[in-house]
């Protein structure tokens, strides 16, 4: 049989096309395996405080939420009103999903005693960055298979990607840098999760007009139901906690009704505090309208406590 | 396909001048406004015919961009640096001669690119503000060391940084040294081959999947 040039072209073609794989394989895993290295031995920063919730957080009260939670529930005045251990384990800007995934992993260490979830408002809002937020989960994807099915929530395709060592720590070099710093230790305090904020609110005061209805995503509302019978399965005591906000009000945040609804479904303890006038008119309790200030987290942290049983 | 298109930029950064500056810089724009220009005083008119008709015709530009008084603003800056720069001509030549910076062409060169850039980037504060007043408020912050540089975190300050800087480093070998970009092109095919593989990787690395990613999040 003759070989024409032809041939030889495509063979020489397949050739190079399956080195430049390989090359790109080798490069992919290598690169891969030492930024999980270095991702991993971050002592400080808000991944360093994620790899500690999925990893290794166990106490008898779990916090979860976004900065609602980090910025509001201070462990140290749970721990020694309670006298319990107590770890907070939310973080900045994430959605339902991340809560849920890492309520996951703290299952399946153990079994707090106590779940707080905090809510906010436009929780289950249509809002498709909620899903791009899910990228925080991705360096934990292959080894904890449990929060799997919540990191591909976040596109069709995230199972392909993850083929990749390098994708899932994607555009986090500097924060990977900067978290393995002496610089990153001393910028990034917290008491077990929590982070105060000392700033007092200085207006202007906004208005939210929750009269106008906005869809809900469905998704989302699935994501905390699951967080409520996951807890209700391992026998967790759950409260959900929707701390108080420095707004004008025109009606209720669909969100937080329908949340309150589907707790009320489960028989689970959902304190609304959202315009509780108790705060809503002080606005030195605040460091913006979403956050309360150190003054502000110690008496609602009291004001919750005292609402709190714990169930032996 | 047998179509000749024009080049609308070329490489605007570099320009040692604002009225080269115009030459590079959406040249099919520049073009048309050169025609306008002639067209109002012919190619052979007055000193101060010409200066008038540089400020209509930077005006018109700037409303043709939009109907906000930024736009007419910028184009009126623009149009300024134009006349400044013909009628100062001269005296900015004998200075240069002067004080011995014409010995120094590279020098003179990094510090021409550097002016413009400058005069052309602060005339952008009027066309990328909403209003007058953003546009006063961006220049006056700009006089003060009070408060933090960049808002949105330093992540994206450093990417900016290395972002800005590989685009500078490919526009400034395609200025300053013609030909093409031997790795790509290299003979050795582990080298080209390499090459590739670190373009594509660079891409898993830095790349924008989804808003998630590069953006820093604070809130």
């Amino acid at each position: 049989m003759m070989i024409t040039s032809s041939d030889n072209f495509i063979k020489n073609f397949i050739l190079k096309l399956l080195a430049f794989f390989a090359v790109t394989f080798i490069a992919d895993r290598a690169i891969g395996q030492l930024l999980k290295r270095y991702y991993f031995k971050q002592e400080s920063g808000y991944d360093y405080l994620t790899t500690y919730s999925i990893k290794k957080a166990s106490a008898d009260i779990m916090v979860f939420g976004s900065s609602r939670a980090v910025n509001i529930f201070n462990t140290e005045i749970f721990e020694e009103k309670l006298g319990v251990t107590c770890y907070n384990a939310g973080r900045y800007g994430e959605p339902v999903f991340y809560h849920y995934a890492v309520l996951k992993t703290v299952l399946k260490r153990g079994t707090p005693k106590l779940a707080i979830l905090s809510m906010d408002a436009g929780n289950f809002s249509n809002n498709p960055e909620a899903y791009d937020r899910i990228t925080a989960l991705l360096p934990y994807y292959q080894e904890h298979p449990e929060i799997r099915p919540v990191v591909e929530l976040k596109g069709p395709y995230e199972k392909l990607k993850m083929l990749s060592n390098i994708y899932p720590y994607n555009s986090l070099i500097l924060p990977i840098i900067t978290g393995n710093s002496e610089y990153s230790k001393k910028k990034y305090l917290h008491i077990k999760g929590f982070i105060p904020l000392k700033r007092i609110f200085d207006g202007p005061l906004r208005t939210f007009d929750y009269s106008k209805e906005k869809d809900l995503d469905t998704v989302k509302i699935n994501a905390y139901r699951s967080f409520i019978t996951d807890c209700i399965h391992a026998k967790v005591q759950l409260f959900i906690i929707c701390s108080p906000y420095m707004i004008n009000a025109i009606g209720t945040d669909r969100s937080i009704r329908e949340a309150k609804k589907i707790a009320q479904e489960y028989n689970i303890k959902f304190l609304d505090y959202s315009q509780d006038s108790s705060y809503t008119t002080r606005p030195e309790l605040f460091a913006d309208y979403r956050h309360l200030n150190e003054d502000g987290v110690k008496a609602f942290n009291n004001t919750i406590i005292d609402q709190i049983s714990i169930e032996k | 396909m047998g179509f000749d298109l024009m080049a609308n930029f070329k490489r605007p950064i570099f320009a040692k001048s604002t009225g080269e500056f115009w030459k590079r810089w959406h040249i099919s724009l520049s073009t048309g406004s050169k025609i306008i220009c002639i067209s109002l005083c012919g190619s052979k008119g007055t000193r101060n015919r010409t200066f008038i008709n540089i400020m209509v015709v930077f005006t018109i530009s700037g409303l043709w961009h939009g109907a906000n008084w930024t736009y007419i603003i910028w184009g009126g800056i623009n149009g300024f640096y134009l006349v400044f720069a013909m009628l100062t001509k001269t005296i900015r030549d004998r200075f240069n001669q002067f004080i011995g910076l014409t010995r120094f062409p590279r020098v003179q060169l990094f510090w021409q690119i550097f002016i413009t850039f400058m005069l052309i980037t602060f005339s952008r504060v009027f066309f990328r503000a909403r209003t007058f007043d953003d546009a006063i408020l961006v220049i006056k912050k700009m006089m003060t060391f009070k408060g933090s540089i960049f808002n949105d975190g330093v992540a994206i300050l450093i990417y900016s940084f290395f972002a800005i800087g590989f685009l500078l480093a490919v526009e400034f070998k395609k200025e300053f040294y013609k030909g093409s970009f031997t790795l790509s092109q290299h003979k050795n095919f582990w080298v080209r081959n390499s090459y590739y593989s670190l373009l594509v990787i660079l891409i898993i690395l830095l790349g924008v999947f989804d808003g998630g990613q590069f953006i820093y999040f604070q809130f």
